[in-house]
């Protein structure tokens, strides 16, 4: 859930009652205006869905000269069984446990940085923003460069370290995750801290005034003024980051010296899917992690609803 | 807002029962349109079958090219010589004919998957232009029609015969190709009389495992820190089961059991494969294999004296190592020494295009002129023995002797990749498996891993029973 | 309301010839200490395209030899424009890949702006039957990452026969639920009272819809834009699922990420280097011209929703 709940609960037309006749203009008005999206949603999503739903029962393949047929629940079982879906959703969790909150947090201390009335803060603005220019393909072959053994990042670290620790990123499994999170919010920071940028410049100055004439410290002030002051904004960001972060996929294709490689150490359910539903041609049994990853996200969403502050 | 609890359990109720009524829909759908395809497929199949059985698909051609064609062919980045040959079949026989041939550049990454997509979208070309094993799947799903009686008696005589035995399954001709192809090491002589190494000419007289290790250390001694270049830039694909399962094979495993072609448990992981991987393994912890490349200049600068790769490299070493360029075979991991073999090939695809005039192409492709020019542009080994007999370089004392030995010796030392449809498979499962042996995985736990995949997809597709 | 570059106002000058007292001390102790983490950080940010930018006009040997240099090795033959002049060959095509980036895009983003504004306008403004249900559906397909439904959507393409074609590319991107919230979300900050005033003037419908209410939420339709243009050029898997063995409609992402790593190739970085910056560019240009409304945009929806 993107948008927060002002609109999602709000399930009532915000228009007083309509006239009658106004009322019929309106009823086939909006069928109109909501035809093409109604009629996209049911052609690319819920046929989609469906065709999953049912295909996952099936051992249906891309392309085979083998006739299809129903396995009933083996396609689940297959999947749940398989250390290689479990550690895809690790893979999946670890990559949203650190990402959601570093750079969230990353994010908040750049736009308090530049938020700065300092000379040149423009400048550092648009630094920090230029990565989202990127695709992450692009940013990821640049970062194949950068992340080589005898690479600029270990060059940097060699000096910071005097030379202990230069690791091969993206063929030391160890190491490749480290190296896929790094690269993410290089390439999408920038993003969250224009969000909460906006936020912070809205934030009322006599709040601050107020704040500081009752003595309150830098930190009283910034627990105290800023974080209620953009706890909407703060939240929106927390959430859109675990939506994509659970979509991590463009990095660990390209990334790695294999898809999710190496030992299956940036594997995700993504990687796994297209995997098994393209590369190895298993429609039925892609379509049961498409599933299972469905319900996942859908148990996250609920348990995070819980957390979302009560006045949005 | 207390209500909102309430209200939002209410809205996943309906949300719920809503998925139900589209996967419903959906199912209705999805079966309707999934029961019709197969029955589809299924018919073509069968009329397919049937047609071999009764000859027809085994005589596809009938001497007339009708009308003006255009036919596409699908390429894996094509080099010059791929769109010479296409450029010089449209302005010379394709003329004459009214044959027009338009090449599609898939490039070479994934280029097996999105043929598998063409043909699942129904957009196949008319011919198609693949790495040896893959014949294998595609013939089996149907994609590719056996050549039957395009190809007229006595005109594949020049042939070698690795070339045949390649484009054949389930006893039909379905391609043929303009090259073979050649593995070993390409070296240079210099460091290695300087260092006292034994240059070994035949396979039979390869080096064993542990006179190679002791060379590789020997080497990395005298001040080369990782004296192997073995292309890991090449990235996932084919280049690691073309390049590697050699080893295993050497070793007297292999990456499937030929028998049946219906596991490769006790091949791929059984302890002769791990015992080779572990060694490899222990060469690349050591570093005395480069993984650092990232082209080919270590080689040819000569900051690398040995270069694991195939026939393709040629050129470019010749010309920057001149006479200094030496190439001898893989080491003998204890069965002696193996190769790889097989190269790209071209099959004439299952569609309602002309087949005389996709034999024109393939016979023109396959010409001695073409095959010549082909050849050399890839630096490989020409599929014509009178174009092979014309070239000092495979003559005895000849740079690339070594390949026309392993070749003659084929399957003893040079050594297909299987021909199974479920090569795919097999290729994915080595290539991962490699990738994490070099990245310091157990061995054993990875091969396992490798063999449980390549069995799940044989299982996935009831063994793939032959048609 | 600030803007990202528009000017925060300078920090006060101090005369140096005054004596600071302790506090200004402080203060400029802050201030170096704000510097020195903002131009780490700087740093961090900038230092790839530079090397980027450098790499693309080293020679093939200059980049194997010295990866991290943004120095040239003339004896290595840099700086060249070799990589530069193999943007367009018959392997990398950046100029092919581009127009077909710019065709998705482009598409995409009038598709979905239309798409989302009326329909936000449908379900912020209208009483229809089957609102709920369409209501329910964007709400549902919010909670889903969509991206898993790439097989069974690719088995969809093959039915419609828009694969390999640039319909497939394009319609499938279209519908996003979070683009018609963010829109109903606008139309919903409108007082009734425009309207009402509309409809004493005796504006049809339609007419309120296109020439009252869409100027008021020009901010949310900028930010949309922004959205849907920056989400689209970047698309990769849609992108390379759509076009399976059509090279032609492939866009700038997937050409990007088939180029690396071919069997018997060496990676032209150079080349891969100049390719990558090239993608930013469009990007580059449609943030910084419209990066006002774009912080307007997110700020509002995210904020309001």
């Amino acid at each position: 859930m993107t948008a927060p709940a002002a609109t999602t609960g709000d399930l009532e037309p915000s228009s007083p009652e309509p006239q009658s006749r106004e009322r019929e203009s309106r009823f086939s008005a909006g069928i109109i205006f909501s035809l093409p999206a109604a009629l996209l949603l049911t052609l690319f999503m819920v046929i989609p869905f469906g065709f999953a739903l049912v295909l996952s029962f099936t051992n249906r393949k891309l392309l085979s000269p083998l006739a299809t047929r129903w396995v009933g629940f083996d396609n689940y079982v297959d999947v749940l069984t398989d250390s290689g879906f479990w550690g895809a959703i690790k893979n999946n969790l670890v990559f949203s446990i650190v990402t959601v909150p570093v750079q969230s947090a990353l994010a908040l201390l750049l736009a308090i940085l530049v938020n700065q009335k300092l000379r040149g803060s423009v400048f550092f603005r648009v630094v920090y923003f230029l990565p989202i220019t990127f695709s992450l393909s692009a940013a990821s072959i640049i970062w194949l460069v950068l992340l080589n053994p005898s690479g600029m990042v270990n060059t940097v670290l060699e000096v910071f370290t005097f030379g202990a620790f230069s690791p091969d990123w993206l063929n030391n499994p160890t190491y490749t995750m480290a190296a896929v999170i790094l690269v993410s919010l290089w390439a999408s920071v920038g993003f969250q801290m224009v969000i909460l940028l906006a936020a912070l410049q809205d934030v009322p100055r006599v709040l601050y005034e107020a704040a500081s004439v009752d003595g309150a410290s830098a930190w009283g002030q910034f627990r105290n003024v800023t974080l209620p002051g953009i706890r909407h904004q703060l939240f929106f960001v927390i959430t859109i980051t675990m939506i994509l972060s659970f979509r991590l996929f463009d990095q660990v294709w390209i990334l790695p010296p294999r898809p999710g490689g190496p030992v299956d150490a940036t594997n995700t359910i993504m990687v796994e899917l297209v995997d098994t539903g393209f590369g190895a041609g298993q429609v039925g049994k892609g379509s049961a992690i498409a599933v299972l990853f469905f319900l996942l996200v859908l148990f996250l969403t609920i348990f995070q609803r819980r957390f979302e502050p009560k006045d949005l | 807002m207390s209500h909102a609890p309430r209200k939002f359990s209410r809205l996943l109720a309906i949300l719920f029962a809503f998925t139900l009524l589209a996967a419903a829909c959906g199912g209705d759908d999805g079966d309707g349109e999934g029961a019709g395809s197969e029955e589809g497929s299924g018919s073509e199949e069968g009329s397919g079958s049937e047609e071999a059985a009764g000859g027809d698909a085994a005589a596809p051609c009938d001497g007339n090219i009708d009308g003006p064609v255009t036919l596409t062919l699908t390429s894996h980045g094509s080099g010059d010589a791929y769109t010479g040959a296409v450029a010089d079949f449209n302005a010379g026989p394709g003329t004459e004919l009214g044959v027009t041939v338009e090449l599609i550049d898939l490039g070479e990454a994934g280029y097996e998957d999105f043929i598998v997509a063409a043909a699942a979208s129904g957009d196949l070309p008319d011919i198609i232009d693949m790495d040896g094993p893959f014949l294998y799947n595609f013939a089996w799903n149907g994609f590719v029609q056996p050549l039957g009686n395009c190809v007229p008696d006595g005109s594949l005589d020049d042939f070698l015969p690795s070339i045949i035995s390649q484009g054949t399954y389930n006893g039909e001709l379905y391609s043929l190709g303009a090259f073979d192809s050649g593995m070993g090491i390409w070296a240079k002589r210099s460091v290695l009389e300087a260092n006292d190494i034994r240059i070994p000419e035949t396979s039979e007289d390869a080096w064993t495992v542990d006179e190679f290790d002791t060379i590789l250390r020997t080497l990395q001694d005298s001040g080369i820190s990782s004296p192997l270049d073995i292309k890991w830039f090449y990235g996932a694909g084919e280049w690691r089961p073309y390049g590697f399962a050699p080893i295993i094979q050497s070793a007297g495993g292999d990456i499937i059991n030929r028998s049946d072609f219906q596991s490769a448990e006790g091949a791929l992981n059984g302890p002769e494969a791990v015992a080779a991987m572990t060694t490899f393994q222990t060469w690349a912890q050591d570093g005395l294999l480069d993984l650092e490349a990232v082209d080919d200049t270590p080689f040819i600068e000569g900051d690398v004296p040995l270069s694991w790769v195939g026939h393709w490299m040629y050129g470019a070493y010749k010309e920057a190592l001149g006479d200094d360029l030496v190439l001898v075979p893989l080491p003998d991991f204890g069965t002696g020494s193996k190769a790889g073999m097989g190269s790209w090939n071209y099959a004439m695809a299952t569609g309602d295009a002309d087949p005389d005039a996709v034999w024109a192409f393939i016979e023109f492709v396959t010409s001695p002129e073409q095959v010549k020019i082909i050849a050399d542009a890839e630096s490989a080994v020409p599929a014509l023995r009178s174009v092979l007999a014309a070239d000092p370089t495979f003559q005895p004392g000849g740079d690339r002797y070594l390949y026309v030995l392993n070749l003659e010796a084929a399957p003893d030392i040079a050594f297909p990749r299987p021909a199974t449809p479920a090569y795919g498979a097999i290729r994915d499962a080595f290539s991962d498996a490699l990738a994490d042996i070099v990245a310091g995985a157990d061995v054993q736990e990875t091969l396992d891993k490798a063999v449980a995949e390549i069995d799940a997809d044989i299982a996935a597709n009831d063994g793939y029973p032959t048609q | 309301m600030t803007t990202i570059d528009s000017a925060v106002e300078p920090a006060r000058q101090t005369p140096f010839f005054q004596r600071p007292s302790t506090r200004r001390w402080l203060g400029r102790l802050k201030m170096l200490a704000s510097y020195s983490i903002l131009m780490l950080f700087a740093l961090l940010f900038i230092m790839p395209f530079v090397l980027a930018g450098v790499s693309s006009f080293k020679s093939l040997p200059d980049i194997a030899a010295n990866p991290t240099s943004l120095r040239f090795d003339r004896e290595l033959g840099s700086p060249t424009l070799d990589g530069l002049n193999q943007l367009n060959n018959d392997r990398i095509r950046v100029p092919r890949w581009a127009l077909n980036s710019a065709i998705q895009t482009g598409s995409v983003t009038i598709g979905r702006v239309m798409l989302a504004t009326m329909a936000g306008y449908a379900l912020s403004r209208l009483r229809f039957r089957g609102r709920w249900l369409i209501f329910s559906a964007v709400i549902a397909v919010q909670a889903i990452p969509l991206i898993v439904l790439v097989v069974p959507r690719f088995l969809v393409m093959k039915e419609l026969g828009i694969l390999n074609t640039y319909w497939g590319l394009i319609l499938p991107l279209i519908f996003d639920g979070f683009s018609i919230f963010m829109m109903k979300g606008f139309f919903d900050l409108v007082p009734h009272e425009v309207e009402e005033a509309a409809a004493i003037d005796g504006a049809s419908l339609w007419q309120t819809y296109s020439r009252v209410m869409m100027p008021l939420v020009k901010p949310g339709l900028i930010a949309l834009t922004i959205l849907s243009v920056q989400g689209t050029w970047n698309e990769f898997l849609h992108s390379l699922l759509a076009a399976p063995s059509n090279p032609d409609i492939r866009t700038l992402p997937v050409g990007l990420a088939l180029l690396r790593g071919a069997f018997g190739e060496s990676n032209p970085w150079n080349t891969l280097m100049a390719a990558s910056l090239i993608t930013t560019i469009p990007m580059a240009v449609v943030f910084f011209t419209f990066q006002r409304y774009f912080r307007q945009g997110v700020a509002a929806s995210s904020a309001k929703g």
